[in-house]
């Protein structure tokens, strides 16, 4: 079923869905689209949209990629997912689940909602290689993931689920340990953050 | 030196009536913690840590299994944003063990009132001021990973974070109002009627004036999503070795190692 918010006309300049998919999701049911606001990264395997497989509740939106022309997508430069990139989104999202089953009660916002956030950064930060991690939700309305790396090193990134002051909306606080020990901690927009992570990991 | 009558009379009181409140089963809360005459008011954690490693001891009220998350590091539900400023927490190395936090001192009662130092404490005075709790777990801290901590957005650089900062494309910019705050966190001495050894984690702002709550003060929530940070990663279920104890000098008065 397709989105009512993609019309016939944008469908052809719309060429794939990417990681970053849930967070332009409320814009796409809002707002006509444009080229520009397409901009995004997309998967080499072009054929492959991870999230039908990773999130049922995303079925829909992606069933809309039968009637997306793919056959511009070459001219797009492409950011090839990393072959864990599936794992780790599953693995959050099971957490995710798990968490919101015992500790709903900690927020204040819609199960939806609550969702829909998660599910913006969690894309963004499976890109990360990391061994294992957590996530919660606490008692300030936020949620916390924590993602460990190999040699000990540590990163913990909170996502406030509702507008807080400090913050912009694309924004997250992030701390990163090296053996315990709390080497940097700040706010930063969260694909720019893990853009830069993933360099600072390959070092 | 000789006891004064009056203050003799008080001393076999509650001894005899400690005896008999223990007997039966009102009364089980551990002589050993209590603040002697005899121990300083104030015991100097930086003298102390530069002698030794410290482990401070803090209790959850939930299970272990509830109490760390899938990575061994504590939920953030376990400590409440509103308690960090003035944390409670007690130096190990003594007398005071794991089995005793179970004991929890009654708020707003002088259970919980600072020790002023010199005074002897009867205990059979406090035998209504506390409760046991049933189900609880504890939390260790290395002093060293909390004490004179400085809350990262003025974090000094250096080579390391340079690199860091580089890749990650930031500036770390100390003019930015959600970093304004040159925060510090603190373990300090704060022993209680019923706990020589309790200790709090202290936040001072960029002033060293104390924070007593962080909104307020750092004007930001941003410091109290760090506090909990590192509060999370350096907390610990259970130790790798045995506590280091700490030599009376160090709590006693006119006592030299």
């Amino acid at each position: 079923m397709a989105s009512p918010a993609l019309s016939n006309n944008y469908q052809t300049e719309i060429v794939a869905y990417t990681p970053e998919y849930t967070a332009y999701k409320k814009y796409f049911e809002d707002t006509p689209l444009n080229n520009n606001d397409c901009s995004l990264l997309w998967a080499k395997n072009k054929n492959t949209f991870l999230y039908n497989n990773l999130n049922s509740n995303l079925d829909n939106y992606f069933n809309i990629s039968s009637e997306i022309d793919l056959t511009n997508q070459e001219s797009f430069e492409a950011t090839p997912l990393p072959l864990y990139y599936s794992n780790n989104f599953s693995l959050l999202n099971s957490a995710f689940n798990e968490e919101y089953n015992k500790y709903s009660h900690y927020i204040s916002v819609s199960k939806e909602i609550a969702k829909e956030k998660f599910s913006e950064t969690a894309s963004l930060l499976s890109e990360l290689p990391f061994e294992n991690a957590s996530v919660e939700l606490t008692k300030s309305n936020s949620l916390k993931y924590s993602l460990l790396f190999a040699n000990d090193k540590l990163l913990l990134v909170t996502k406030p689920l509702s507008p807080i002051e400090e913050l912009y909306d694309n924004e997250i606080v992030f701390s990163f340990f090296v053996n315990r020990e709390l080497l940097l901690s700040n706010a930063a927009t969260t694909s720019n953050f893990v853009e830069g992570f993933k360099e600072f990991l390959s070092m | 030196m000789q006891q004064q009558p009056q203050t003799l009379w008080k001393d076999l009181k509650n001894f005899f009536l400690c005896k008999y409140l223990r007997c039966t089963g009102k009364l089980s809360y551990p002589h050993s913690i209590l603040p002697k005459p005899k121990y300083k008011s104030i015991i100097n954690i930086d003298d102390l840590q530069s002698h030794q490693e410290l482990v401070v001891l803090r209790r959850s009220s939930k299970s272990k299994e509830e109490s760390f998350n899938s990575i061994g590091n504590l939920r953030s539900d376990i400590i409440d944003e509103k308690e960090i400023a003035g944390l409670s927490m007690n130096l190990m190395g003594t007398f005071l063990k794991e089995e005793h936090i179970v004991f929890s001192p009654k708020m707003r009662t002088k259970a919980v009132e600072r020790w002023p130092g010199l005074v002897k404490v009867y205990l059979s005075e406090f035998k209504s001021l506390y409760n046991i709790l049933s189900t609880v777990s504890p939390i260790y801290y290395r002093v060293s990973d909390l004490h004179n901590i400085t809350i990262p957005y003025k974090k000094q650089y250096d080579t390391e974070i340079e690199k860091v900062l580089k890749k990650l494309k930031l500036k770390f910019d100390t003019d930015n109002l959600e970093f304004k705050a040159n925060g510090q966190i603190q373990i300090e001495h704060a022993p209680t009627y019923l706990n020589y050894w309790h200790v709090e984690l202290c936040l001072l702002d960029f002033n060293t004036n104390p924070v007593r709550k962080i909104k307020n003060q750092f004007h930001t929530s941003l410091a109290s999503y760090v506090l909990s940070d590192i509060l999370s990663v350096n907390g610990h279920s259970s130790l790798k070795e045995p506590v280091k104890p700490i030599h009376s000098c160090f709590y006693k008065l006119n006592n030299r190692a």
